[in-house]
This record gives C-alpha cells, structure tokens and sequence, in this order.
C-alpha cells in the first residue's frame, strides 16, 4: 500500500540514489536488494520498500538532545543528607574494617569474653519450668522432623510415637532409661506399642546440657495425651538426674558411637536410680 | 562530556574503587585464612572434604541444591520474634536448630565453589550433617514427601534404582512403603479397582499381616480403607530401592557438613 | 547562530532522514540478528521459568528426569534470560543507539555476525550443559567450564566494535545514552573477567568466592543491562515526544553516581553471611547512596514527559518504556532499602528477593526493551507492525502479569521471612502458607508467555512481512486526527543542523 508522500524530494531519486550507494557499499546486503527486501519474500514488492523505509523516517522527530534546567535545590540537600548519613553509617559500622568481627555491632565483643559464657546454667525444678525450657528444646533439636509435631512418630520410617509410648509414660518407663536413650542414641528393634520398631535414635549428650536433656523429657512426658508428672513440685526427671546417669556410665561416649539397645535397657529395672534423692517415674 | 576519554577515565576510576575496596582488599584480608587449630595435638578445624563427600558436592552442584538451601547461619542478633510475653528475642538460625553457632568465614576455606546460598525455600543446611541420620537422609532425598507430607523439594528417585531382590534384602535398601516405592519419586494408589483385584488375591494375607502386627483384627466400618492404608506402608515384595553411587555421595557430602558446630574464637555468638 | 533558520527547508529534513535511512539500513542485518536471536531465547527462557514455577507449588510435576530436576532447570532459565534475552538485546540496542547517536553506520557487519553467533552457542551450550548435568553453581555463572570462552569472545567484539564506531562518529556533540553504552561495553567485561578468573581458572579461597560472586551478580544488573536500558529510556522519551531531555546536569549526576556507588552495592546479598561486617556496611551505604542517580533520572524522564502523558495512550514504544522508567525508579529505590540491615533481616533469603529481582529484570529492563523493539524494528524492516490486537495483548499480558508476580511473590515472602525468624513456627507451616503465593506466580508467568507469544509472532510477522501491510506507525488505538504524523512546523523547528 501506498501513501502519497507528504514530502516530496527536492530531487527526485535523493533518498533512492543514497540508499543505494549505502547498500551497494555494504557487502552484506542481507535479504536488501538494491530495490530493497528481496522480492522473494511474500509479501513484499520492490517499489514500495524504500517508500516504506522513508515513512517512518520521515515521520520521525530530530535525534534527542540535552536540555539545560538546573538540578533542583532539594535534589543536592538530599543528596548532600545521604552522603552525611552514609559517612556515619561507613564510620560506625565497619568494626575498623577488621577482618574477623562479622556482626556490625559487635565492635564491644572485641575484647571481652562472649556475654553468655558467664553465666550459670538454668536448673528448673518444676514440671512448669521443664516442659517451657523443653519445648524450645525440641523444637531446636527438631525432634519433630522424626517423631512428628503430634508425637505420633512414623511407622513406616522405623520412628515410634512418644504419644502413649510405654516408655515414655508407661509400663517401661523409668528415668534412667529415658536419659540413656536420649544421650548415647539408640539402635537396633524396640517395642513400642506393640509394633516393632528397627530404626537409630541419634545421640544428643554431646550437643545439649543435662538441664535441657531433662527439660526435653519432662516435656514429651507431659505432652500430647500424656501426664507422666501430676504433681508440678516433684519433676521425675531434672538435671541432677541426667548428670547422674552420665557418671554413672563412666566415660561412655555421646558422639553416636556407644548407642543403647533396648536390651541394654530392658536389663536396667524400673525402679533403678541413678540418683537416689529423685523422685520415681510415675507407672 | 563530549570527550571519549573523559567517559574513559571517569569509568576506569569510579569502577576501580569498587574492583579495589570489594575485590582485592577482601582478598587481601580473607584469601589466606588458615584452619584453626589450638595446640598441635588437636584436629584443625576444618578439614578439607574427601573421597565420597568430595564426591558428593559435586552432585550438590550440579543439581543446583543451593538454590532452595543456604548453608550459612546468621547470627545470635540476626533474626528478631516476638515470643508469647512479647519480648523481643533475638537468634531465629540458632533457635531453629540450625547450628550451635554463626558461621564464619573459616568454616567455607575448603569449600570450591562455596555455595552460600541466597534462598530459603528449604532450610539451611550449614549443619545438617549433626541433625539427620543417613538413613533419613536417603529416603527424604528419595521422596521428600515420604517424611514431611508439605514438603515441595523434588523427589530426586534418579538417584536411586529400584532393582529386583536377589537372595536377601540389601542392607543399603531403603526402608520405604509400597506407596512410595511402586512409582519412584511419586506417591502411588491403587484406583478401587485394583484394590479390590488385591483384595481378592491376598486379602487373607494382607489381614493375617495386619493382625501379627496390631495384635487385633479391624473391625470398624471403614476397615476396608484402614487395612488399605496399612497395606501402603508395607515394603513391595520382591523390589527394593538402592542409592546409587551419586546418591551415596551426595548423602556423604550432607552428612560431613557441620559448619556451625565446632566453636571457633571468632565466632562469638 | 546569528538568523535563525525559520523557513524549514525540506532539503535538510530529507538529507538527515536521508542519513538515518542510510545508517538504519547498514544497521539492519547485524541488529536483526541480535534482536531475533534475543527474541528466542525469551521464549525458551519463559518455558523454562512456567516449568521452574509450577515445580515450585507441584513437586510431582515432571519430577522424573534428572534433566529437569527443579536446580537446573532454574539454573538454565536464568542463562537463558539473561544472557540469551537481555544481554543479546543490550547488545542490539548498544549497536543502533550508538550509531544512530554517532550518526555512524554500522562497520564491520561480519564481525558482529561472529560475535552474536559466538553469543549464541554460548548461550545455547550453557542451557543444554546445565540441563545435562555440568553445572556450576555459583550464581549467574551457572555455565559449565566450556562456555565463558564464547561469552569472553562475543563480549570482546561487540566492545571493540562500540569503541571503533565511537570514534568515526560524525555527530560532535556526545549524548547521555552514549555515555552509558561506553560505559557498559567498558565494564562488563572487566567484571566477567574478573570474576571467572577469581572464582574458576584461579578458584580463591573461602568466603572470597561468594563476594566477588556478588560483586559480579550485581553489577551485571546495575552496570550492563541498567546503564543500556536507562540509556534506552534517554533515547527513546525525548525521541517519540520531540522535546529535549529536561536536563543535562541531571544526566551528568546521574551518570556518575550510578558509576561511583552501584558497584559498590553488591555485598547486600551477603548481609548477615560470613562475611567481615564492614563489607556488608560498605554495601549498604552504596545502596542507599543509589538514591542519587535513580532521583536524578527519574526527575529528567518525567519532567520531558510531563504535558505529553496522553500520548502513551497511542505509542506502544513509549508506554512500554515509559513502564520500564517508572519501574526503575521503584525497584531501585525498594532495593536500597532492602539492603539497611533491619529489613533485609526479615526479607533475605525470601520469595521478596526474587519479586524484586524480577521486577528489576523484566519490569523495567525487559520493558524499555519491548519499547526500544516497537519504535526500533520498523525502521530496520521498513514494515510497521500488523497487528495494534496482538500489541495490546502483549502489553497488558506484561504489565498485569509482571505487577501480579512482584505483589504476589512481595507478600508471600515479606511473611515467609517474618516466620523464618521466628523458631516456634514449624517450616512446614511456612510452605503450606507460601503455596497460595507460588501458584499466583505460575499464573503471573503464564500471562507474561502468553505476552512474548503475542511479541515474537508479532517479531517474526514483520520480520517476514506477512500480513496485512499497513502504511503509518501501528498505536494502541488510533487517534482521533486522520493524519498520525507529528505537526509539521515543530518538527521542522527542531531540525538539527545537517552538514
């Protein structure tokens, strides 16, 4: 199709003659004949192209070019508000560029010992105290990702429940054995709720404390349906309890290589204490 | 500004700033940091990756992993909740169970390439070599849905051939239901048809299992779809599913990752 | 000049036609070239990302083949978009712009043939690579070992080539786009050298791996695709409108801060890793510093288009870029305050990061792009584009889709990273809450295909010259008056003097 051009060419082939030249000289003319796109390609006549090309370019405005209107007074003042801010924020932060402090408020850590090593550890002495501190343990140990948020375990993963275990809260329960499964891990078969379980109980008396050993008891021992401790004052597991199964099995390892076995429990008898002052696991 | 070399020079020395104060001083001060060791008869920490964990990263890499798991725990101040008192507390990575500790550049110096990772969509892996058995660890890299139902991390079953059982059971075989074993990587139901089909074949069977195990019989009215899905957790006979060496690899490599847990002086929260 | 030139001449309005129809006509194979391999690629690219979302939300999608386990397959759509889609177009635009600014015609097509055909293998070589398995891992530079050398070498020539039109330029006066284009041919290389230096040929140790990862990831953005597309933006407002960019100084500002703080910005993504904490300092306050120059050309696009808004009723290249400009402004300034400590601890690691990410790459590069392709193609094909249906679909496709994406994925990962930080909330809980998110993103994704559906038929229709012919530019809708052309005795006021 075309359109009558609004703007004749002083002579009559300016544009053409130009074009010509242009592509004659590049060697490269890629599907651009002298007449413009090949007319092989549907859709298209000779004649028309280099009108084609010249519509546009005829319609065109100038080349864009620089105006010259000031930067606005409130651009430099926010300008000038960040570089002040950012000069502060580079001067206080950077620990004087140290290599080894990793936080950017640490610089008073520098000299000092870490603020927790101080203190002493917790020692809660109620059922209360136990099942709060309990339950951040389990979820930092993330006892869930096995025996699930609702303690029901996975049977077809070789995990056994917590809810309404015997040995939790039941006819196998006692403090000894729980703090034995808990601090070496345990392997191989154990019955719980009368299906056979074959999976591995990871250790955990080398990466937490005994206060949190017991916490994390108390707390599946009071969790769920299960109340293995009534009585708030008397907690059947503390921290005592678990440093003195610890002694007890000597220099036993907790890094995962000197598991329990049921059996080994089993031949431990209910009402064996490692700590004479504690109180019995409620039946 | 209508001089090339003025474009020029003002790009070479505005860049080179940041080539210089981002680039080379960093490697200055990083580049030949030395495991830490506090007197000779200990281990240094940390030790380069060997044999099947060397191996294992690469299957890491080239499955893209880090791209939904960072490994890199953020500190004792990073991270803030509001817990039920509404007091502020601090520490979310550590909390979480992530690792004892933040992570610090001397944890990565063997790591090449060291996939710090830049998304969440899973956890954080740093520590996850003190968290999971290798047990769980293939079946989860099985079939993630096998162990957390919300899971949305691929099933990578090409890692893993399920093979016809000659003699015994292989020890290495993972311990997995039917459900999950039948289709690889997904999670199979038989329609009613075939359940009934089943039924009628080894329904005995299938009951006098259920009863050796629960001790009882079913008696409820939706037995019918109890024993079925009692019957999905059980191992299909005949098959198993075994890792194969890059899966053996890429759990080695999980397992020896424990970058959060050895304290380290610098590390100070 | 002492008497102004009032009678137009209708010989200079020609003879500068004449000489753009010249350079336009030089340029046309090797920018062709480009552009068609970028159009390509955007559409695997946009393939490869429906697959990666829909994994995201349906783990069982396609969960069989190694090939197209969700790492890799997320890996080979960011080759795909950024250095097949994005980067080609860069290169495209860098070609046409700098000669239709020098006032040059394009020299030494061959070469750039080579280039673009390097850049293609390249690309090509990096997505099947990382679908087969020889991944990298290490952020944008995903490419297996085999790959940098043709990116290297492309990269070279196209540099080279700016620098040898450059310098034949006949036009004294050096515009702002220039400035850019030179600056980014100058830079990308120097990074990617660097960096796959550092981080492959000479691995360095540790933690210097990720940061100079970082600063490369970062200044790709900020100091390849941003600078061309900013200078898109400065070419193509003030071209379609007719009226001088608002002010020089203002460019200048910007040019500068952009040169001196984005390179400095990078560690942001590092923020609370193991890394020293003046580093993360050191990228913060360049983030924020970012401010300046985004300011700067945000005041200078909308003060040129400020009383000619009405016109993006009509031109699909302006309100494309127009889009992309306001875009700019936005994702810049959400990405400095994303880097101040107390908002990055909540939203690292999150979906946020990538809203934002691609707000930046698509809502604003990709854009000014579509807008440089719509105003650009035509004069190189001497064909308008046949279809103002198939425009209005890929324009509305993009913009709701890519503002559905940022809404969406910005929500869902600003309280992804709220529970994050919060260890009494299960991470199971945290995914069943994300899922509702992560579908919206598929369907955002399936509008912005159906999008570049609607751009590559367009693409390949005028490329072909099929189709209805139509003589006029191609709007939106058509405007009122019957003749589409500008006035004439504005246009003919505002001739540039030609030798």
């Amino acid at each position: 199709m075309t359109t009558p051009n609004p703007y004749p060419p002083a002579e009559p082939d300016c544009v053409q003659a130009r074009q010509d030249a242009a592509v004659a000289s590049m060697h490269d003319s890629v599907g651009l004949s002298v007449d413009g796109p090949a007319t092989t390609m549907p859709g298209r006549s000779g004649s028309d192209s280099v009108q084609a090309l010249h519509d546009p370019l005829m319609r065109e405005q100038a080349e864009p070019r620089d105006g010259f209107e000031p930067v606005p007074f409130w651009v430099t003042v926010i300008f000038g508000a960040l570089l002040t801010w950012g000069g502060y924020y580079l001067g206080t932060n950077s620990a004087d560029f140290r290599r080894d402090v990793y936080d950017r408020s640490d610089l008073s850590g520098l000299s000092g010992p870490a603020v927790a090593v101080n203190l002493p550890d917790p020692d809660p002495q109620t059922v209360e105290d136990l099942k709060k501190i309990g339950a951040e343990v389990w979820t930092r140990a993330g006892c869930a990702g096995c025996h699930q948020a609702n303690g029901q375990g996975n049977p077809g993963q070789n995990i056994p429940p917590l809810d309404g275990s015997e040995w939790v809260v039941g006819e196998q329960a006692s403090a000894a054995r729980l703090s034995r499964i808990l601090l070496y891990g345990l392997t191989g078969p154990i019955q719980v709720k009368g299906r056979t379980y074959n999976g591995a109980m990871p250790n955990h008396g080398n990466r937490f404390k005994d206060y949190e050993i017991a916490a994390v008891l108390t707390y599946i021992r009071n969790n769920w349906s299960n109340k293995g401790d009534p009585d708030n004052a008397k907690p059947a597991i503390t921290a005592a309890v678990v440093r003195a199964a610890r002694e007890k099995e000597g220099g036993r390892k907790t890094n995962g290589t000197q598991t329990v076995t049921a059996d080994e429990l089993l031949k431990l008898p209910l009402d064996y204490r490692d700590l004479e002052t504690a109180a019995e696991v409620k039946k | 500004m209508d001089r090339g070399m003025v474009i020029f020079v003002g790009a070479l020395l505005t860049f080179s700033s940041s080539w210089l104060g981002l680039i080379l001083f960093p490697y200055w001060q990083l580049n030949n940091e030395q495991p830490f060791q506090k007197d000779p008869t200990e281990t240094p920490y940390p030790l380069p990756l060997q044999g099947l964990a060397l191996a294992g990263k690469t299957v890491y890499q080239q499955n893209g992993c880090m791209y939904c798991h960072s490994q890199q725990v953020r500190s004792e101040r990073f991270g803030n909740w509001w817990d039920e008192h509404g007091q502020m507390r601090t520490g979310a990575d550590i909390k979480r169970g992530w690792g004892l500790r933040r992570t610090v550049s001397r944890d990565y110096i063997y790591d090449n390439p060291t996939m710090l990772g830049t998304m969440r969509t899973g956890p954080d892996l740093a520590n996850v070599g003190v968290r999971y058995s290798e047990q769980w660890q293939h079946t989860h890299t099985f079939n993630p849905r096998a162990i957390n139902q919300w899971s949305i991390m691929p099933s990578f079953a090409f890692l893993y051939t399920k093979e016809r059982i000659v003699g015994e059971r292989s020890a290495k075989a993972l311990k997995l239901g039917r459900e999950w074993t039948v289709n690889p990587g997904y999670r199979w139901r038989p329609t009613d048809r075939e359940w009934e089909a089943i039924l009628q074949q080894h329904g005995d069977s299938i009951r006098s299992r259920y009863r050796a195990e629960h001790g009882s019989d079913l008696d409820s009215p939706d037995s019918n779809q109890r024993l079925l899905e009692f019957w999905l957790t059980t191992e299909e006979e005949g098959y198993q599913i075994v890792p194969t060496a890059e899966a053996e690899a890429l759990i080695a490599y999980l397992m020896a990752l424990k970058k959060a847990e050895f304290p380290l002086p610098e590390a100070k929260e | 000049m002492a008497e102004p030139a009032a009678t137009p001449r209708l010989t200079d309005r020609d003879r500068s036609a004449a000489e753009r129809a010249a350079i336009d006509a030089s340029c046309r194979g090797p920018v062709l070239y480009f552009t068609t391999s970028a159009v390509v690629w955007l559409l695997i690219g946009s393939l490869l990302a429906l697959v990666a979302s829909i994994k995201l939300h349906s783990p069982y999608f396609l969960t069989g083949s190694p090939e197209l386990t969700f790492g890799r397959v997320r890996m080979a759509h960011l080759q795909a978009v950024a250095m097949g889609w994005s980067s080609m177009a860069t290169v495209a635009a860098c070609l046409w712009l700098m000669c239709r600014l020098s006032r040059a015609e394009l020299v030494y097509p061959k070469l750039l043939y080579l280039s673009g055909t390097l850049w293609n293998v390249g690309v090509l070589v990096a997505v099947l690579g990382i679908l087969l398995g020889d991944a990298q891992s290490v952020e944008w530079l995903d490419a297996p070992r085999y790959a940098p050398p043709f990116f290297v070498a492309g990269l070279g020539i196209v540099a080279a080539w700016v620098m040898a039109v450059f310098r034949r330029r006949q036009e004294p006066h050096v515009y702002v786009t220039q400035w850019y284009i030179l600056a980014a041919v100058f830079w990308f290389p120097w990074l990617y050298l660097t960096t796959v230096f550092m981080i492959f040929w000479s691995p360095a140790t540790g933690v210097v791996q990720p940061i100079v990862n970082w600063w490369f990831g970062h200044n790709v953005l900020g100091l390849w695709f941003t600078p061309v597309a900013v200078g898109t933006a400065y070419y193509l407002i003030p071209k379609i409108i007719g009226r001088p960019i608002h002010s020089y100084y203002l460019s200048i500002m910007g040019f500068w801060a952009l040169a001196l703080f984005y390179s400095w910005a990078g560690m942001h993504h590092l923020i609370g890793g193991p890394i020293p904490a003046w580093l993360a300092t050191a990228s913060t306050v360049g983030s924020m510093m970012m401010f300046i120059p985004v300011i700067a050309v945000a005041i200078n696009h909308h003060m040129t288009m400020r009383g000619h808004f009405r016109r993006l009723k009509y031109s699909p290249a302006l309100r494309f870029t127009v889009f992309g400009a306001i875009a700019y402004t936005w994702v810049s300034f959400q990405g400095s305050i994303e880097a101040l400590k107390d908002f990055n601890e909540v939203v690292h690691f999150t979906h946020y990061t990538v809203a934002h990410a691609h707000l930046g790459v698509y809502g604003f590069v990709a854009m000014i792009f579509f807008g440089l392709y719509y105003y650009m193609i035509p004069r190189l094909t001497g064909r308008e584009w046949v279809s103002p249906l198939l425009i209005r679909v890929h324009f509305w496709c993009a913009a709701v889709g890519i503002t559905l994406y940022f809404v969406s994925l910005s929500i869902g990962g600003w309280w992804q990273g709220r529970m994050l930080n919060n260890p009494n909330i299960p991470f199971g809980r945290i995914i069943d809450y994300l899922l509702p998110y992560l579908y919206a993103r598929s369907i955002a994704g399936v509008l912005l295909t159906v999008g570049h559906l609607a751009f590559a038929t367009l693409f390949v229709m005028n490329l072909f010259g099929w189709g209805r012919l139509r003589s006029g530019p191609t709007y939106f809708v058509e405007p009122e008056e019957t003749t589409p052309t500008p006035t004439t005795e504005r246009a003919e006021r505002e001739l540039i003097p030609v030798r």
